[in-house]
C-alpha cells in the first residue's frame, strides 16, 4: 500500500471546494475559492527562511512532532495542454477533422489539495487517526478557517471522529511516496532480485506450447500436439499473469523504516550535528586529557542518545 | 578540429580575449548616461565609437598569431556594452526590450538576494556611481522614485598597451563624449568619486629586475588560469593544447576533452544543450553578442593576510608544518592553487609544490619573451607548464584529500566532480563534466588599485574588476555565485560558503562560515576546520550589460532595431 512507505505515512487529500458564494462585511459577494486562498496566503509558513525566521507567527503544523511536510495547493482544473495532435495522414485516415474542436476536460469545481509526510506506525486508519487527532487538538481554529469554505465541512465535522472522516472520505492513493532518508541507499540490493528461478517453469510451459505448435504444423504425431500446445499456452499465460501480481505485490511492500528517520530523531541529530561542529572547531588541538573531558562535558550536556531533549524544536532552522 | 566559422569581425574583441593577457596591462572603464530625451544624440554617439570599436579577428600577437589572415594588434583596445536602461535611453523598441532575460532588465541590484549582496555587500555601501545607479533602477518590483530610467547607460572600456597609448584613446573618447550633449560621462568610482574606474595588472620585478606585469590578484594568488575554450575561440592546432582542462570533458568511454558549444557564450550560435540561447528578436540583434557582468570586489588584504596569519600556527602544529610550509599550505587549501598557480591536484603538498616550482623554474624568464622570440623548445616548456596548470580533474581526487572541496577552485569550476558517477566504481558510466558545461562564464577584467605587500590595508580602493561574459546571466553567472560560490551543498559542505569570495556572515544569530580541510586518512594530521571566516571579498558596486556584435551596434546607432 503506497500510502505507508518507509516507516512514513504519505498522506494525499483532495477536498472539494465550495461552489455558492458569500457576503462580505461590506455587502459584496465572494467566491469560496477566493476566501481559501486569502486565508492560505494568511497561513504563517514555518520560520524556516531568512524571510520567515523572524515572522511573529510560527505555522500550526510545527505544533505536533508528526509531520516532516505539510502542504495546502489550491487546484483549480486541469491543464488544459491543447489540442492533441497527431500525424496528419493518420489524421486523415481515421477522417478528423482538423476544424472541429476536441473535447477539453475540466474538473467539477476547484480542489483543496493537502498533502503531509508524516511519523506512523503503519498504514492504518489508526495511524491516519493519530495524525488527524493531533492536528485537531493543537491547530482546529486554522483547519476550520480553511476547510469552512469546503463541501460539506461545516455540516459534517464537529469534533476529532468528523475530522478524521472527512479527511478519510476525501483521501486518495499516494501512488509515488518519497523521502530521502535512506542517506545511504535503499536495503533492497541486499533482498533477492533474481528472477530466474520464477521464471523458469513458466518458461520451460511457453517453451513446449511453442514446440507443441511447431510440431503440429509440421504434422509430427497423429494431431495430438495441438492439445499439449494448447494445454501448455494456458498453463503459462495462467502462470505468467500469477506471476504479474505476485511482482506487483511484491513491489508494493513497503520498505522498512530508515534508522532514526522518525522526526524527533531528525530534529534531534541537526541539534546534535550544529553543537557538534561547534564542539570540534572549539577542541582542535586540544591535548587528550582535555578532549576527553570536553567530549564528557558535551555529552553530558546534549545527551546524543536522547531524542526528547535537548532539541531543535520543530519548525525552526537553526538550533541556535 | 574546430567546426564553427565564427565571423570574429562581428564579434567584439574581449568575448575571445582577455586582454591583460595579451600585453594590455591596463584598462580604464567609463560608465554613461544617455539623457532619454536625447536618444538620437545617442545613438549618434554610438555611431561614432562604433566604428573604432575592436573586434575579435586573429591577431599576429598570442596563440592565434599563425592563422590565416591575422592582422597586427592595436595599441589600445575599445568595447562597448549597454544596460537595460541604456537600450531604452537609446530607443529600442519595447517588443525588443520585453523580450530580454528578467535579470538583465533587472540589473545586479535588482538581484541582491540571489548574488548574496547583504550585510557589508549591498548597495548602500557600493561606490557613489553604483549606489545612485542602484537607488535610480526597478528593484524587487519597486520603481525608483524619481523614475529617471536609471543612472549606468554605457560602458566603456579601454585596454591599453602603455599609459601613452591610454592616454590617447582617453583624449579621443572625451572628445567623443563632448561632441554630445545627450550623453554625459559618469563620476563617482570609488571613494573619491573619480570619472573613470581605472584598473591594472599588478607589476612586480621580473627574472632581471625590471618591473613586469603578473598575472595575480592582492592576495598573491595567480587567477583567469581556466578561462574556458570554446568552439571556433582558437585556431585547430592552439585549440587542441588549450582545450585540457578548459573545454568539457565528454563522458566514458572517451572522456576527452572537447570545446565547449560557442551558443554558451555567444548569442545565436547552438549551446550544450543543443538549443539556440533563448533571447529577444530580432536575430540578427542580438547574434555574436552575448551578455556581460561588470562588478566590483574589494579585497580585505590586511584581514586576508592576518587571518592566514592566525590560522597558520594551530594548523601548522596539527600537520606538522613550520613557518611559511603552514603558511603557503593553509592558502592553497583555501583557494585550490598555489600562489603561482600550480593547482593542489598535481602538487598536493608544499615540498611537492616546491619540487615542482624547482623543475619548473626556467618558464618565468620564457613567459616574459615574445612569443615570437621562443626557441621551439622554449614553447614546448611552456606549452607543458600550461598543461601542468590547467589540464586535470578531480576524479583523481573524489574525497577532497589533495583539493578540499570547498575549495574556490571546486567551486567555481566543478569539472568532474559533480559527476553521480564518479564514486560508483563504474568508470564505463562517468558522465564528464555534464553536470558542469552549462555553468562556464568567460572571466574579463583585472585587478585595481595598489596594496603593499609589506604593510597591507583593509582600506582604499584595492580589488578585482571581475568582469564576466556569458550567454545566460541567469543559468551562468547568477547560478554559479548563488549556488558554488554563496552555498556549499553541491559539495557537501551544508551552508558553508565559498572561503574566498563568499559572504562569510549569513546571519548575526550564528557563528561565520567555515572551510574544513579534509586530511588524508593514512596520515597522523586531522582535519583541520577554518573557522570564523571574516569576509575577504566585499562587492563595491556592478551591473549587468548587453555586448553587442558589430551588426548590432550599427542597428542601435541607425534607430533601426525592429522584429517586426
Amino acid at each position: 500500500m503506497p500510502n505507508f512507505d518507509g516507516g512514513h505515512y504519505f498522506l494525499s487529500v483532495l477536498i472539494p471546494i465550495r461552489t455558492d458564494v458569500e457576503q462580505n462585511a461590506a455587502g459584496a459577494w465572494r467566491s469560496h475559492v477566493d476566501l481559501l486562498r486569502e486565508e492560505l496566503a494568511l497561513l504563517p509558513t514555518a520560520q524556516q527562511n531568512r524571510v520567515s525566521r523572524d515572522a511573529e507567527r510560527q505555522s500550526p503544523f510545527a505544533r505536533n512532532t508528526l509531520n516532516h511536510l505539510a502542504r495546502f495547493v489550491v487546484i483549480d482544473d486541469v491543464v488544459f495542454n491543447g489540442r492533441s495532435g497527431g500525424n496528419a495522414l493518420w489524421e486523415r485516415v481515421l477522417g478528423r477533422n482538423p476544424l472541429t474542436p476536441q473535447p477539453v476536460d475540466r474538473l467539477k469545481c476547484s480542489y483543496l489539495f493537502f498533502g503531509a509526510d508524516i511519523d506512523a506506525a503503519s498504514g492504518d486508519d489508526a495511524a491516519l487517526r493519530r495524525y488527524t487527532d493531533a492536528l485537531w487538538e493543537t491547530m482546529q481554529d486554522e483547519l476550520r478557517a480553511v476547510l469552512r469554505h469546503c463541501l460539506g465541512f461545516e455540516a459534517r465535522v464537529r469534533d476529532a471522529a468528523g475530522f478524521f472522516r472527512y479527511i478519510k472520505d476525501c483521501q486518495v492513493e499516494t501512488t509515488m511516496p518519497f523521502n530521502d532518508y535512506w542517506a545511504n541507499g535503499l536495503p533492497v540490493a541486499a533482498a533477492d532480485t533474481r528472477l530466474w528461478p520464477v521464471l523458469l517453469v513458466p518458461g520451460l510451459t511457453a517453451a513446449v506450447a511453442v514446440l507443441g505448435f511447431l510440431l503440429h504444423l509440421f504434422g509430427a504425431g497423429d494431431g495430438g500436439w495441438i492439445w499439449v500446445s494448447l494445454v501448455a499456452l494456458a498453463l503459462a499465460a495462467a502462470m505468467g499473469a500469477g506471476l504479474y501480481h505476485y511482482l506487483v505485490a511484491k513491489a508494493q511492500a513497503p520498505l522498512p523504516r530508515a534508522p532514526d528517520s522518525d522526526l524527533p530523531s531528525v530534529l534531534k541529530a541537526l541539534y546534535l550535528q550544529q553543537h557538534f561542529t561547534d564542539f570540534a572547531i572549539a577542541q582542535q588541538g586540544a591535548d587528550d586529557g582535555a578532549l576527553y573531558a570536553a567530549f564528557r562535558d558535551f555529552v553530558d550536556t546534549h545527551k546524543p542518545g536522547d531524542a526528547s531533549g535537548p532539541t531543535q524544536p520543530p519548525g525552526v532552522i537553526a538550533a541556535r | 578540429m574546430s567546426t564553427t566559422h565564427l565571423d570574429l569581425a562581428d564579434i567584439q574583441g574581449n568575448v575571445v580575449r582577455a586582454y591583460g593577457r595579451f600585453g594590455f596591462p591596463c584598462a580604464r572603464y567609463y560608465f554613461l548616461r544617455v539623457d532619454p530625451a536625447q536618444g538620437a544624440d545617442g545613438r549618434a554617439f554610438v555611431d561614432r565609437v562604433r566604428r573604432r570599436i575592436t573586434t575579435a579577428v586573429r591577431w599576429r600577437q598570442g596563440p592565434n598569431e599563425t592563422a590565416p589572415g591575422a592582422v597586427d594588434a592595436p595599441d589600445a583596445t575599445l568595447n562597448i556594452a549597454f544596460t537595460f536602461y541604456g537600450l531604452l535611453a537609446l530607443g529600442l523598441p519595447t517588443s525588443v526590450l520585453a523580450r530580454m532575460p528578467p535579470e538583465f532588465i533587472e540589473g545586479m541590484p535588482g538581484r541582491t538576494y540571489i548574488l548574496g549582496d547583504a550585510g557589508d555587500n549591498a548597495p548602500e555601501h557600493w561606490d557613489p556611481l553604483w549606489r545612485t545607479n542602484a537607488e535610480k533602477r526597478v528593484s524587487g518590483g519597486q520603481m525608483a522614485a524619481d523614475g529617471e530610467l536609471g543612472h549606468v547607460h554605457i560602458w566603456l572600456a579601454i585596454n591599453a598597451r602603455s599609459m601613452e597609448h591610454m592616454e590617447t584613446a582617453h583624449e579621443a573618447l572625451m572628445a567623443d563624449i563632448a561632441a554630445h550633449p545627450g550623453v554625459s560621462l559618469l563620476s563617482g568610482n570609488g571613494a573619491e568619486g573619480a570619472d573613470y574606474q581605472a584598473a591594472s595588472a599588478i607589476f612586480a620585478p621580473g627574472p632581471d629586475g625590471t618591473l613586469v606585469p603578473t598575472g595575480k590578484e592582492h592576495f598573491g594568488f595567480t587567477d583567469g588560469i581556466g578561462d574556458p575554450v570554446f568552439d571556433g575561440r582558437y585556431e585547430p592546432d592552439v585549440e587542441a593544447r588549450r582545450v585540457k582542462g578548459r573545454g568539457r570533458l565528454t563522458p566514458a568511454p572517451e572522456q576527452r576533452w572537447v570545446p565547449l558549444a560557442a551558443g554558451e557564450f555567444l548569442l545565436g550560435h547552438a549551446d550544450e544543450s543543443q538549443e539556440l540561447p533563448p533571447t529577444a528578436p530580432p536575430w540578427e540583434f542580438t547574434r555574436n553578442g552575448t551578455f556581460m557582468v561588470f562588478r566590483k570586489l574589494h579585497q580585505n588584504v590586511k584581514t586576508f593576510q592576518d587571518y592566514m596569519a592566525g590560522q597558520a600556527g594551530l594548523f601548522g602544529r596539527l600537520w606538522g608544518l613550520e613557518g611559511e610550509a603552514a603558511l603557503a599550505t593553509l592558502k592553497a587549501k583555501f583557494i585550490g592553487r598555489w600562489s603561482d598557480g600550480i593547482p593542489l591536484i598535481a602538487a598536493p603538498t608544499y615540498d611537492d609544490w616546491r619540487r615542482l616550482q624547482h623543475a619548473w623554474q626556467d618558464i618565468p624568464a620564457i613567459a616574459l619573451k615574445p612569443r615570437g622570440e621562443r626557441t621551439p623548445a622554449e614553447q614546448a616548456r611552456k606549452d607543458a607548464y600550461d598543461a601542468l596548470l590547467a589540464d586535470f580533474t578531480f576524479g583523481d581526487d573524489k574525497d577532497g584529500i589533495k583539493c578540499p572541496y570547498g575549495a574556490h577552485l571546486r567551486r567555481v569550476n566543478t569539472r568532474d566532480m559533480l559527476d553521480p558517477e564518479l564514486h560508483s566504481g563504474n568508470p564505463d558510466a562517468r558522465t564528464g563534466s555534464s553536470l558542469n558545461k552549462r555553468r562556464r562564464i568567460l572571466r574579463r577584467g583585472l585587478p585595481y588599485g595598489h596594496v603593499d605587500p609589506d604593510n597591507p590595508t583593509d582600506d582604499g580602493e584595492h580589488g578585482v574588476i571581475f568582469i564576466a561574459l556569458c550567454a545566460s546571466l541567469s543559468r551562468q553567472f547568477e547560478f554559479l555565485q548563488q549556488q558554488w560560490i554563496q552555498y556549499g551543498l553541491d559539495f557537501n559542505t551544508g551552508n558553508d560558503t565559498c572561503p574566498l569570495v563568499g559572504n562569510h556572515r549569513l546571519d548575526d544569530r550564528l557563528p561565520a562560515t567555515k572551510h574544513v580541510i579534509a586530511a588524508d586518512p593514512a596520515g597522523n594530521a586531522p582535519p583541520f576546520i577554518a573557522a570564523d571566516l571574516p569576509s575577504f571579498v566585499t562587492t563595491r558596486g556592478g551591473d549587468y550589460f548587453f555586448l553587442p556584435g558589430i551588426n548590432a551596434l550599427r542597428m542601435i546607432a541607425q534607430g533601426s532595431v525592429d522584429p517586426t
